[in-house]
């Protein structure tokens, strides 16, 4: 299968992962679409140089959070947006009590600090810690000590509401 | 709500999703594409402007330099000359090494790491940048006023010429207070960056 077909195949397989993060980095529909077009975008860059010794949802996590990351970054300062007109994507939770459920986990990520949002998206995604400390660049004892921070923060959360 | 509880709520959703298949390959292209274009043309349009007009005035200085007589006059425009040369490079060195962090083969920690360091780098080109404007705008009204209308002002230095130069230093000092107080502001929110992502590390 020629590069550019492998491309699009390992993006097909893994859309759902660039939902997962821009739904948890974006406040409204277009942001979400904007950042989903740049994380696309980025892969696309990125993939002559992917070779393969990471798995491929660990590798489109990385370059998705390391997108969010930067790209939400210049977009508040740059309060500037590409035009969308000719791409729209809709993902549809039909099962409208897991979509309640949803919501509400992803207003409490939302919460977060950027980097701790991060950390936690990949360990729902179920990534063990070594898998967070290589995706993100800390430790894993680091790794650790933010996660279980979160955690209290969330127990805090709840105790509150 | 508790991680397993979310946990549990992502594992669904993750379901979900798999159902969905959205991307197409034409989809993918056309995303790909349609930021490739806005990404260069924004960059392309901005620096070669700037640059353009630099280098406009440079060469128009450079055609006209015989025309500086006097040895104040030539120095003028000599820096005038090297100030319009490195100017651009500066601010286009400075404005690319912010736009090409390579987010595909670093981690968050070297993502923030460099982006500090390059946002440090930044700030002290465009200190160096509004200086080297500063110095320009002096030079380059004697150097204009010769070219332009053979007129020395270095050596008439009449009324108008001495009730500008107040106006001006005033106006570079408000300038030059802006920038330093915005970028020491950009470079404390670095920092600050900085200091969130090691911490514990």
């Amino acid at each position: 299968m020629a590069a550019e077909a492998r491309f699009y195949q390992m993006i097909k397989d893994h859309e759902g992962i660039i939902y997962k993060i821009t739904r948890a980095y974006c406040d409204t529909d277009d942001d979400q679409m904007d950042l989903y077009q740049e994380i696309v975008y980025q892969l696309w860059k990125g993939y002559k140089n992917y070779r393969g010794d990471a798995k491929p949802s660990t590798w489109m996590y990385r370059v998705a959070l390391n997108t969010a990351f930067t790209h939400l970054r210049k977009e508040k300062k740059r309060g500037h947006k590409v035009s969308l007109e000719h791409v729209q994507i809709n993902y549809e939770i039909k099962d409208n009590h897991l979509e309640e459920k949803l919501a509400k986990m992803y207003a409490q990520i939302k919460q977060l600090p950027d980097i701790d949002k991060g950390i936690i998206l990949l360990l729902l995604e179920g990534k063990k810690y070594e898998e967070i400390a290589d995706i993100t660049g800390f430790t894993k004892s680091n790794v650790a000590t933010r996660i279980s921070r979160t955690k209290d923060k969330l127990r805090n959360r709840l105790g509150k509401n | 709500m508790e991680l397993e509880e979310m946990q549990a709520a992502w594992t669904a959703m993750s379901g979900e999703l798999a159902q969905q298949k959205k991307l197409t390959n034409e989809l993918i292209m056309k995303m790909t594409q349609e930021r490739y274009t806005n990404t260069w043309n924004h960059v392309r349009n901005f620096e070669i402007f700037g640059t353009l007009i630099c280098y406009a005035i440079l060469l128009y200085l450079l055609f006209n330099f015989g025309k500086l007589d006097t040895t104040p006059l030539r120095i003028f425009g000599s820096i005038a000359a090297v100030s319009l040369g490195i100017l651009p490079i500066l601010s286009l060195k400075s404005i690319r090494g912010m736009k090409e962090i390579n987010v595909t083969s670093m981690n968050i920690k070297e993502i923030l790491e460099t982006y500090s360091k390059r946002k440090k780098q930044f700030v002290f080109f465009q200190k160096f940048n509004v200086f080297m404007s500063f110095l320009l705008m002096l030079v380059v009204v004697p150097v204009s006023g010769k070219i332009i209308n053979n007129e020395d002002l270095l050596s008439n230095f009449d009324d108008k010429l001495l009730l500008a130069m107040p106006i001006m230093f005033v106006f570079f000092g408000l300038l030059m207070w802006f920038a330093i107080y915005t970028y020491k502001r950009i470079l404390n929110k670095s920092q600050r960056m900085i200091d969130e992502a090691t911490k514990r590390s």
